[in-house]
């Protein structure tokens, strides 16, 4: 080993910046790291097999399809019902929920549980930019995960029919017009989901607890009276689904919120969990034995 | 290593007043002042005596029950200056999952804010003083024990920062690394730094070690350089006379102020000897050289180590009570 300083070229240490442009930079080092993590580690395996899942079940109905004549899905306006249907329930009620808990929640627990996070914590960055970073980082492999997963489920439904009903349906702006509706609920999931995993991630030592806990507060959404409703996430997209969802007849039916409602909702409730997990993130002590 | 300037040595020290933390009921620390300055300091006690929960402290991983910390003028609260100050080499052998040794110190520079190349021309230094270059490019997971304390290190003082706290630094590492990472710790110290090192290979801290700080069971129990100590302890001070006439010595010895225990060394040509007041000692003894005309080789504390302060504060009171 060598300690001395003549080995190497020596560098004189750069003179940081403070404020907004250190932030900044610092906030995409962060991004960059963690997009990384979740892109193209281990970790990110299950996230992107769950990804896959609403893209196999559309590829299963071409081969279904194929074998049959015809498309299995019936008719084009079917077809788009039957898409309404699995995107409300399998893409935004099972895969974007559980991917979204699998990327927001090992953002700061899974760092944690293999006593890694003290190389951020012990760094000079504001938490809030760190949280911020690492936020933003989730956000844009989950919406790039989930939207790719959500676009080709949607072109496979159209390709149940062959490429002419595609062709009409982009020529018209329905393809458009429906696929910009089912990514922009997606966008608002991975945020609101996301921001609530990263709290609860923090806030909770088994992240399977709040998990199941807010897994089954969704499920009953529909049975909530109004004044509950308005604490689920769900509550905020249906009302944005090209395609209304069935709710079944048990449920409490509400009016869904206005378009913008639902934006500055799910703008709101990010918020909130954001700056949760910075007051958190303040106040965490740092004992893995304790983990 | 560039050294610090005399303004911000003068303001270059870390200061603990009356800080305690308590672990719900469990005792971490109670009610220590201590004042660390530039050099090496070296943090002995027991398992359980709160090293690391004052290390912990320092370094802002925990928070104080009671008692203030400032640590170069700046505290926790604020991290972008704080750490910008501090470094902490933890205990922990865990890193980022799949992370190579090159990207482990590169990423730590880029979150700093360093630009890319600046952060890489620095990683590249820090891989060199490590000797890890060769290594760099491979997952640490696959690194031995002493690579991954190397590199550890190497992340630790990439930044060059004023004060750098390390937790059993040297656990892992073969004699040779052992030595040149000492070497490190020192060129470090040289600079004007505060180094805080906790270790349980006792002659190894009284090796590198300006100053001592003894804790035991979440008390602070001695603090200071060896001399200091051993003389506050009260214990009389263990003195090695190399002398070929010490057979002569160790029949007068006793004449002298506040001997009370004189033993000849086994080859004949030394004396070992015990004094409650060693300086006085000194002084009559100088004088009695004179007068006697004793050819003296070499004379000095015996005991002053800190596995002696160790033996004597910590484990002797344990046994007695």
């Amino acid at each position: 080993m060598n300690t001395g300083d003549n080995s190497v070229t020596p560098v004189t240490l750069p003179v940081l910046n403070s404020g907004a442009s250190l932030w900044l930079r610092q906030g995409f080092a962060i991004f960059r790291i963690e997009a990384g993590r979740i892109l193209f580690s281990r970790r990110a395996l299950p996230v992107c097999l769950l990804a896959l899942l609403p893209i196999l079940v559309f590829a299963s109905a071409i081969y279904g399809s194929i074998l049959n004549g015809d498309s299995v899905l019936g008719t084009i306006e079917n077809s788009r019902q039957v898409f309404g249907l699995i995107f409300s329930s399998l893409i935004l009620g099972a895969v974007i929920f559980l991917g979204s808990a699998g990327i927001f929640t090992r953002l700061f627990r899974g760092e944690i549980l293999e006593r890694s996070i003290h190389y951020y914590l012990l760094t000079p960055v504001r938490r809030e930019v760190l949280i911020a970073g690492k936020f933003l980082a989730g956000l844009v492999c989950a919406f790039l995960l989930f939207g790719l997963s959500t676009v080709f489920s949607f072109l496979l439904m159209y390709l149940t029919h062959g490429t002419g009903p595609l062709i009409t349906d982009l020529n018209n702006g329905i393809v458009l017009q429906q696929l910009g509706q089912y990514l922009g609920i997606t966008l608002l999931a991975c945020m609101g989901y996301g921001s609530i995993f990263m709290a609860t991630g923090l806030l909770f030592r088994n992240p399977l607890i709040p998990l199941v806990v807010i897994a089954g507060w969704e499920f009953i959404h529909f049975v909530l009276p109004p004044a509950l409703k308005i604490f689920s996430v769900i509550y905020y997209l249906k009302g944005l689904l090209p395609i209304p969802m069935d709710e079944g007849s048990l449920a409490i039916i509400v009016a869904p919120p206005p378009l913008w409602v639902s934006i500055v909702g799910m703008v709101v409730l990010s918020a909130v969990a954001l700056t949760g997990a910075v007051v958190v993130l303040r106040r965490m002590e740092l004992r893995y034995t304790e983990e | 290593m560039n050294p610090l300037t005399h303004l911000e040595q003068a303001e270059h020290k870390i200061v603990l007043k009356e800080i305690s933390k308590f672990y719900g009921d469990i005792l971490g620390i109670n009610r220590v002042s201590l004042t660390f300055e530039p050099g090496i300091t070296g943090l002995v006690g027991p398992n359980g005596a709160g090293k690391s929960t004052l290390m912990n402290l320092i370094a802002g991983l925990v928070h104080p029950t009671a008692g203030t910390l400032n640590v170069c003028n700046t505290t926790p609260a604020t991290p972008e200056q704080f750490y910008r100050q501090i470094s902490y080499c933890t205990q922990y052998d865990s890193f980022p999952a799949g992370i190579t040794g090159y990207d482990f110190i590169r990423n730590t520079l880029l979150v700093h804010g360093y630009g890319k190349q600046d952060a890489a021309a620095l990683t590249e230094m820090m891989l060199g003083k490590v000797s890890l270059t060769d290594a760099a490019r491979r997952p640490v997971e696959g690194y031995s024990k002493g690579m991954r304390q190397r590199i550890k290190l190497a992340q630790a003082i990439a930044h060059q920062p004023s004060v750098l706290i390390l937790d059993e630094p040297l656990n892992g590492l073969d004699p040779m690394a052992r030595a040149q990472v000492i070497d490190l710790f020192r060129e470090y110290a040289a600079a004007g730094r505060i180094v805080i090192i906790s270790s349980q290979i006792l002659h190894e801290v009284d090796l590198i070690s300006d100053r001592v700080v003894l804790l035991n069971s979440g008390y602070l129990v001695a603090a200071g350089d060896l001399t200091n100590i051993q003389s506050e302890t009260g214990e009389p001070m263990k003195i090695f006379i190399r002398s070929s006439d010490a057979t002569a010595i160790a029949a007068r010895v006793f004449d002298l102020q506040d001997v009370v225990e004189a033993q000849l060394h086994y080859d004949g040509a030394g004396l070992f000897l015990r004094t409650r007041n060693a300086d006085a000692f000194f002084l009559a003894f100088n004088r009695q050289v004179i007068e006697e005309g004793w050819q003296i080789e070499s004379m000095g504390p015996a005991d002053e180590t800190v596995e002696a302060i160790y033996q004597h504060l910590i484990v002797e009171q344990q046994v007695a009570t």
